[in-house]
This record gives C-alpha cells, structure tokens and sequence, in this order.
C-alpha cells in the first residue's frame, strides 16, 4: 500500500512534465487544427539547446526560459513557413500529419548529425529532498510540478482576463466566425504558435533535467504520454490537459508499482487508444467540439 | 618475402574441401595457397547509427590499434592493412544491404570484426557465406553451438557472463541481491546463467524486475527495489537508464545507494561519466564492479596492445577506459589471430587461410609463444611454429569456434580508466550454467 | 562475385518493398485506409514464418523461446506468413472503424504499432523479446550457395508477379472503383449500397497478406528477425515511396519504391565515408526521406505519376433516333 502511495507522488511529478508538454499540444491543436507531431522532436531540440548554454554555465532556470523562447521562435515560423501554406492550399489531414511525421524525422536526424548519438546530461541533482508523509520527491521534482502550476495559472491568466487570450479562445472555436468579428486571425495564430511553442520548449528542458540523461530520442519517447494525455483531457482544451497529465503520470507510476514495469509505457498507449475509439472527444471536449474529430 | 610462385588458382577446391571439413583443420590444400593483389582490409561491423550508436566509434579503435602495429612491422606479405567501418545500424534488416554492399565494394575484405548483437543473426551468415573469417564479440547464446566455419568467438556469450555475475556477487558476501535489467538483448542473454547459478552457490534472487529503457522517472522500481533490502543490485541498462535510475535511488533511499554488479559492456566513457555526474566519483569509483570477460593488465601483449591505443591520435584519448574491457581486446587479438594466419598460409584470401586459424593459436612442442603480431612474423619467416597468446591469454576453441576465457572484476578508477580487483574462475563460471 | 550478392540483396529487398508497398498502396492509397501501423503485419508475417520453420526450441539448443515451432515443407510457410499479416491487418481494421478524423486515424495506428513493439519486447515467450529469432533456416539451404541466392530472386519474383495480379483485382475494375469512391466519399458510397464496414475489413486482409507476405520472404531470406527492424517509424519509409510515386497508382507506387528504396537510400551510401562520423550516411537517408516525403506534398501531391482515374466514353453504337 505505501508503494502505491509513493507511486502517487512520483506520478504527480511525472505527470507534471507530461502536463507541460500536454498543454502547448493542445493549444497547437485548438488554435490551428494540426496535430502536430514535430513536437516531438522540437522538445529535444529545445533539451539540446539548454544542454548548450548550461554547458557555458548559465543557470539551469534562465537556460530554461531561454531554449522555450527559441523554441517558440521555431515554432512560429515553422508553421508560418510549411504548415499554414499546406493547410491554406487545402491538404488533407492525412498528409498534414505525414508531413509533421517527416519534419520531426528530419529534426532527429540532424540533431544526431550534429550532436552525436551520446547520451548527454546537464548534472547532478542538488541532492535535495522534500517529504510530504509517504511520499518523497527530489528538488528537481519539486520545481517542475512548482514551474508547471505556476505555467498553468498564467495560462489561465491569459486565455480567461485578457483580450488577446479571449481573441485565441474565439479562434479556437470557430476560426472563420472569429476573423468576421474582426480579430486578426493570422497574427493571433502567431502568438498562439510561439505561446505553445514556449511550453513545448520549457517542457523539453523539463524532461531533460526530470530524466537527468537523454539523447536524440528524448522528445520522440515522451510524445505519445503527452499527446494521450491531451485526447485524454479533450484535444484542445488546456486545462483537460492539465488533469490528463496527472492521470497519464499517475496511473504509469502505479502500473509500475505493481506489476512488470516493462508494461508502464503501454498504461498511456492503450489510454490513448481506448479514448480514441469510445469517446473521442476526451473527458472535457465539449460535444460541439467532436465535430472537428470525425470524419468530414 | 620468399618464393612467390603463381599457383593456379583452386580456391574454390580449397573452400569445398573446406567446407566439407567444417572448419577444421585439414591441410589437404597446401599445395594450393590463392594469392590477390593490392592491400587488404579489415571491415568493422557495428553500429555506428541507431540506439547502440556508441559502440561502433569504440570498437573501431582497436582495428586502429592492431593495424597500426602490423603495417609498422612491414604488413602481411608485404601488403598494408586498414580499417573499414561498415554501419549494422541495429537493425537487422536493413545491417543486410550495408554489409552486403560493403562486402562487394570494398578491396581484398579479407577479415571481419562483427560487433553487435542486435544483428549478428543476420550478418554473420553474410560475412559466412562469403568466406571472410569473422571474429564477433556478439554474446549471443544462439551462437554458443553454431556450425559456421568461418566464425570464431573469443569472448564469452551473455549467459556465461550471467552465471559470472553470481559468482563475483556471492564472492563478495552480496548473498540477497535484486536483479534489475533493462528489457535489451544481452539482459535477456544474461538473465538465465544468473538465475541459474545463483541458487547454486547459496545465494537468492530477492527481486528481479525489467525495466524499460529510457523513461521519464523509474520512481516507483526504485521503491519497490528499496523495499525488497538487497545487498547489491546485480544491473545491466544504458547510460541514460542506469543515470535516472540511480540519481532517483540516491534520492529515495536517503543518499544510500547499494553496491553495484554490471558487465564490462558498461565499461564505457558514456556509462562511468553519466554515473559520476548523478551520483558522485566515490560511488562509481568504490561500490560499481564491472564483471566479465577479463585478463592480466601486467602482461607484455596488454602493454603493447595499450601503447599502440595510445600512440594513433584517433584512439588516444579513450585508450585508458578501453584496454581493460574484453570485447574491444578479443578484437585486436582477433585481428593478430587472422593476420598470423595469413602469414603461415601464405595467402589472405579467406577461403585458404581460414585453415590456419586454430594452428597459430595451438600449444604444440617446439612452438615459440608470441604476443604480439611482429614477433609471431619474425618466428613464422624463421621457419617455427607459433602459439600467439595475446591479451586474453591463451585461446581454446572448442568445437563450435568458441573461446570463453577468464572472467574477472574491475572497477572503476577516477579518470574512468578500470582496475582488476579479482578473477573469476571460467571453469566455475561454465560448471554453472 | 561480392557485386552478384549484392545485387541478389537489392533485388530481394526491392521484391519484398513492392509486395508491401502495394499493400499499402491498397489500404491508403486506393481505399483511404489511413493504416499507419502497416509494419505491424510486416513483422506478423516474418514473425508466423520464423515459427514455423525453426521447429522446436530444443533442436538448436533451447537458446530461443517462442510460441509455435513447427517445421512445416516449402511453400507453406509463406502462406502462412501471408495469413498471419491477413489475421493481424483484419485486426487493425477493426480498431480502425469508426470514423475518426483521418489524422486521429493516423496517431491511433502510430500508436498501436509502438504499442505492439513494445508487448512483444518485453514478453520474450512470444518471440524471444529484444533477442528476436535467429537461425531461421533458408528453404534453398541444400542447394550450393549461388543457385540458392538465384533462386530466392526467382521465388520473390514469382511472388510480385503473382501478387500483381491479385493486386489489379482489387485496385482496378469494379472493385478498385468501389473503393476509390469510398475514398472520396464514404457516405455517398454507403448510400449506393455499398457495405463499407465489410469492404474496409476485406481491404485490410489482402493488404495484410500482401504485407506478410513481404516480411515472411524477407525474414526467410536474411534468416533473423527482432524488434529493431519493425520499429514504428518504418511506416513512413513505405509511406514516402507511395507519395513520392504516386499514390494510388499501381505503377506510381512501384516507381516510388524504386527511387526511394534503391536509387536514394542505397545511393546515399555510395557517399564517400567522413572518417569521424561513419554514421552520416543513414542519418542522411531519413532526412532525405522526410525532405522527399515533405517536398512532394508541397510540389506535386500526386506524386510522379498520377492515379489514373477511369474515363467514361460514350458508347459510339448508340444513335439517337431520327
């Protein structure tokens, strides 16, 4: 019984990341309607990037804050340059989705190229540990569960007090009743796009440091939790994302407490699997939005 | 170098009988020695792309090494000889068309160093068939009783390396160990010469988990691990794997981390630095014992062998970590078998020099005992016959091309360099299994 | 003598990639079936070839572990490898029925095939786990090595040309028809009639068989088969020679393969070697697989050659009266 509580903690930390990651997933996806895969590859991009400037000792927080901007940058034009020319031209979802599939194949590849195929790390943990009754977590646990709720509320902040955040929640429901409203499609796209693409980052440099030692494949590994942790909360709704974190993190965590924990990745795979197929739209999508999932 | 008489060229007589003969050692066509001209090379297969990535670039350099020091000593029949690295990927499908190409494109590929598990399956019946002898560091235990004549092992497969963990930890005193494997091949391998021995010599398996590689957080494995109070972890993962893992055990377990019992597999920059970096110098240095195919670090083959690491600028930098562990030793060994070979054959064609491989590592009377490639030259063209006893010591095949050798513990020193701190006996070890 | 057997590989490898790429071909290109976890029925067939050939686990020494273990004459095993990817794709189908978005579609295959990689990893009863199955014997082992090679070419040979003609059964005429208007519009289609759940399923067998059959000639012919060769990604490399070439062309796609398959990656690794990154090489052939698969879409999404869509005549006997 302890164990499983123990494991409730650790799924709290891990779900925290996976919540990261789950988050600016789904914003991509409720601001342009692209399920973006390159995600995927954009978070060890952003993993290395830290690698870089906390190797020429800038501090672990500020590298942090700097990779997710850049990453956002990327991500901007990335969809500015490639994905809404595709979707503008009247591509097909399918091909969207191989076309993401092949840019997040494309970015592994050149970041092994570069960088080599050595595991990296950005160091040891300060060594610190909190105990709240049962449970034990390291600082670094700490800090990202802390990082993400404090990423999350402003979010919140933003997408419920101000205009700009009312302007992406209209463009998120019904894009063209938006832009007949008057608000500036395109650019709120952009501001949309480097926003998610910031915490795609953050939670690449939140990964790394979570698993202390990664390579090229860290982003291509952590993916698929995220992205069944958004189907899980309902795809384009944050704050669904937030909670499907939590219960991807936990339910792995405890899955692996109690039985072979070669399995523990399968818990999000079939979570995902079984979402899809029985109620597509997620726990919080609203039925409106199962419109957008089916076919045509 | 001699007579160079031009026979006709019966290869393939040769290689039928050859064939026919498995291997063995019949001298039925010594009268037939193919010649070929231009320089020879040795292929390397490994992975040099793919999740293994790291190995291929250190199992090059002892290719560097034992060809640096041969081509110094004038080469084998006055030809030159040099390194090919030929990319398995990891996957055995697509490793077929690399070796495959490489074999057809690449000058007098007289020998082969096969370097990976994930593939040997498919590469070794290539390198086979195409009559090139092969020396794999592969631990595959389907190998064990293989029929390839033109494959030889000299290092010990994964069960046998299994059953020597159990030796080393119940040498210790770790009698209640708990295994934790990550879900890989060479695990797999190890995972029934462990279970098996370890009850034998007295000891218990407390808990035996798999885990899967890389993940986020192995939390909930490290508390179960906690809980089940072992003397020792008996561990076999990745860099990254093996640093999550112990980074968090650290953290739950009060900074207490219990010793530890790998394979010298880990006996890699990327394994010690990723470990020092979670959980500090005087772990990895005092508490980690990498057990395996192991050898004499005072013999005159090992310093010569070091020293040719040390002196190629491609390999010095690694040449400290990578003399003490076996695989990339049983490859320059390896290298120095065949070359002998194709200087007492007088041939480096493999379909005719293969022959020649059990009579230059043979104890015979009146055989000078050579352990490096220039002295085994210099006894050949004296007109004696030679036991080359390189780096791992004396070699034995058995009937299946199969050497084991001695196993033994190292352990880390601080500049990631290894130290032997004791030996394990073979005969023990393969008595287990 | 090293360049035959070269060319014996690349030929069986070519044979191999059409076989599963007009399986593919089928399923996405003419049907619409956004099957993404295709690799999944390649590793099915190679998988039900390698177990019922090897035998049991105790003739080679107990090393393995697997479930069947049969030693069944030649040519049965390629049936049954065809018939394990028939299983396993009607499986997939089903998973695949309700009508999700075609993107959704394709995460959920995405995902189904890392799950699959996975159980079969980490259960080694089923297959031998990470180790996978070595030793699988070849059916020509008796012959001497050339004529065996020569005549493996031959067996994938006879095994395009007959599944060729299968293939035109279902991508052409009434048939392919059916399907492509099922492609372009499933409820028009299912209001003339058509039962769209039946012609997925049936669409998903034959192109499971075809799939199956690819891995079962494939594992056969290099005598292993683990995970690291059915890893999730391989999709997309079956994928691009269907964009590339042409998708829902028969001829396209084949062209496809061959410039994907052979002429790019193989090419790429006639590149002369960098000394310090021996690797470069394959790195270099998913990026220029991505950047093909990528550029086509944006510059000609039909690929290079175009799905040739029947064309109606008018019937020249008819005469209007008067």
């Amino acid at each position: 019984m302890q164990l499983i509580i123990e494991a409730i903690g650790f799924g709290i930390a891990t779900g925290a990341v996976i919540a990261l990651g789950a988050v600016g997933f789904s914003v991509q996806f409720g601001i342009s309607n692209i399920l973006n895969i390159t995600y995927g590859a954009l978070m060890t991009l952003s993993a290395y990037i830290g690698l870089i400037l906390i190797n020429r000792g800038v501090n672990a927080w500020a590298a942090l804050a700097l990779s997710a901007v850049a990453v956002g940058v990327v991500s901007v034009i990335y969809h500015r340059i490639l994905l809404a020319p595709l979707v503008r031209r009247g591509t097909r979802a399918i091909a969207m989705i191989i076309v993401t599939v092949s840019a997040g194949t494309i970015l592994q590849y050149v970041i092994v190229a570069i960088a080599g195929p050595s595991s990296q790390s950005y160091g040891e943990q300060s060594g610190q540990t909190f105990h709240f009754a049962d449970l034990t977590l390291s600082f670094g646990q700490v800090a990202i569960i802390v990082l993400t709720a404090v990423l999350m509320f402003a979010l919140h902040l933003l997408l419920t007090r101000t205009t700009l955040g009312k302007a992406m929640r209209a463009t998120s429901s019904n894009r063209t009743l938006a832009r007949s409203c008057g608000i500036a499609t395109s650019r709120i796209s952009d501001i949309a796009w480097f926003i998610s693409g910031c915490l795609c980052g953050a939670a690449g440099v939140a990964l790394a440091i979570t698993t202390v030692s990664f390579d090229f494949s860290l982003g291509a590994l952590f993916l698929i939790p995220m992205i069944a942790a958004a189907v899980l909360g309902g795809i384009g709704q944050p704050y669904g994302a937030m909670l499907g974190g939590l219960i991807i993190g936990v339910s792995s965590e405890v899955a692996a407490a109690v039985s072979n924990p070669n399995y523990k990745d399968v818990v999000a795979f079939v979570i995902l699997i079984i979402v899809l197929l029985v109620r597509p739209r997620g726990l919080f999508g609203a039925a409106w939005s199962s419109r957008r999932l089916m076919e045509g | 170098m001699g007579s160079q008489r031009t026979w006709r060229v019966s290869a393939l007589v040769g290689a039928t009988a050859l064939v026919a003969a498995c291997g063995s050692s019949s001298p039925s066509s010594s009268s037939s020695a193919p010649t070929q001209s231009g320089n020879i090379t040795a292929g390397v297969i490994a992975p040099f792309t793919g999740p293994a990535a790291q190995f291929g670039k250190l199992l090059s350099a002892p290719c560097f090494a034992a060809t640096d020091l041969i081509n110094k000593a004038g080469g084998i029949l006055g030809k030159t000889i040099s390194c090919s690295a030929i990319d398995d990927t990891g996957d055995p499908a697509d490793a077929v068309p690399n070796v495959t190409r490489a074999i057809a494109t690449t000058t007098n590929l007289d020998m082969a160093l096969g370097l990976e598990s994930n593939t040997a399956a498919t590469t070794v019946p290539l390198v086979n068939d195409a009559k090139i002898p092969i020396i794999t560091t592969n631990g595959l235990v389907a190998f064990t009783k293989n029929t390839y004549p033109y494959y030889w092992r000299l290092t010990p497969s994964d069960d046998a390396n299994g059953a020597a963990f159990a030796v080393w930890a119940v040498q210790k005193g770790y009698k209640n160990v708990a295994v934790v494997f990550q879900n890989g091949i060479g695990s797999e391998g190890n995972l029934p010469g462990l279970t098996s021995a370890m009850p034998k010599l007295g000891g218990s398996l407390g808990l035996q988990l798999t885990i899967p590689a890389d993940a986020a957080s192995y939390s909930s494995e490290v508390a179960r691990v906690i809980n089940a109070h072992p003397d020792a972890l008996i561990w076999s993962a990745d860099p990254q794997t093996t640093a999550t893992f112990m980074s968090e055990y650290k953290q739950l377990n009060n900074g207490v981390i219990p010793p530890m019992v790998t394979a010298t597999d880990s006996l890699t920059p990327d394994f010690f630095d990723a470990l020092k970096k979670v959980v500090g110098v005087t772990y990895v240095t005092q508490d980690v014992y990498l057990v395996g195919s192991s050898f004499s670090q005072t013999t005159a083959a090992f310093n010569t062998y070091k020293t040719a690491l040390q002196d190629d600028s491609r390999t010095s930098a690694i040449a400290d970590v990578l003399s003490a562990v076996g695989p990339p030793a049983s490859e320059y060994d390896g290298i120095n078998i065949l070359a002998l070979a194709m200087v007492m054959a007088k041939s480096t064609v493999g379909s005719y020099y293969n022959q020649f491989v059990t009579k230059v590592i043979s104890p015979k009377p009146g055989a000078v005992v050579v352990s490096n490639f220039a002295d085994g030259l210099a006894a050949l063209k004296a007109g004696k016959q030679i036991q080359y006893v390189g780096v791992l010591g004396p070699v034995v095949f058995n009937q299946y091309h199969n050497s084991a050798g001695q196993f033994a513990a190292n352990v880390f020193n601080p500049d990631g360099s290894a130290s032997r701190v004791g030996s394990i006996s073979g005969t023990q070890v393969l008595g287990l299994l | 003598m090293a360049w035959e057997y070269y060319l014996v590989v690349m030929l069986v490898y070519l044979g191999t990639d059409l076989l599963a790429v007009w399986g593919l071909n089928l399923e996405f290109g003419v049907a619409g079936i956004a099957n993404l976890a295709y690799i999944v029925v390649v590793a099915a067939g190679a998988y039900a070839y390698a177990v019922v050939t090897l035998g049991p686990s105790s003739n080679l020494g107990g090393f393995q572990t697997y479930i069947g273990g049969f030693t069944l004459p030649f040519p049965l095993p390629l049936l049954v490898g065809a018939a394990a990817g028939a299983v396993v794709g009607t499986l997939i189908g089903l998973t695949g029925l309700k009508r999700l978005r075609q993107d959704y579609q394709g995460v959920a295959m995405l995902v189904v095939s890392l799950t699959v990689v996975t159980i079969v990893s980490a259960d080694t009863g089923l297959f031998n786990g990470t180790a996978g199955l070595a030793l699988i014997p070849n059916p020509f082992a008796n012959l001497d090595p050339e004529t065996a090679r020569w005549t493996y070419v031959a067996l994938v040979a006879v095994c395009c040309l007959i599944g060729f003609v299968v293939l035109r059964r279902f991508t052409t005429g009434p048939m392919g028809r059916t399907l492509r208007a099922m492609r372009d519009d499933d409820v028009a289609a299912s209001a003339s009639g058509k039962d769209i759940v039946r012609l997925r399923l049936v669409v998903q067998a034959v192109g499971g068989a075809f799939g199956g059959l690819s891995g079962a000639l494939l594992a056969g012919f290099i005598g292993g088969w683990s995970p690291s060769a059915w890893a999730y990604i391989e999709t997309l490399a079956f994928l691009s020679c269907i964009i590339v070439g042409g998708r829902g062309s028969d001829r396209g796609v084949s062209l496809g393969t061959l410039i994907i398959a052979v002429l790019l990656l193989q090419g790429v690794q006639f590149l002369p070697q960098i000394a310090s990154v021996p690797g470069l090489s394959e790195d270099f052939g998913w990026i220029i697989l991505g950047t093909a698969t990528i550029a086509f879409i944006w510059f000609r999404p039909q690929g290079v050659l175009k799905e040739r869509r029947p064309r109606y005549h008018a019937e020249s006997s008819s005469k209007l009266p008067g």
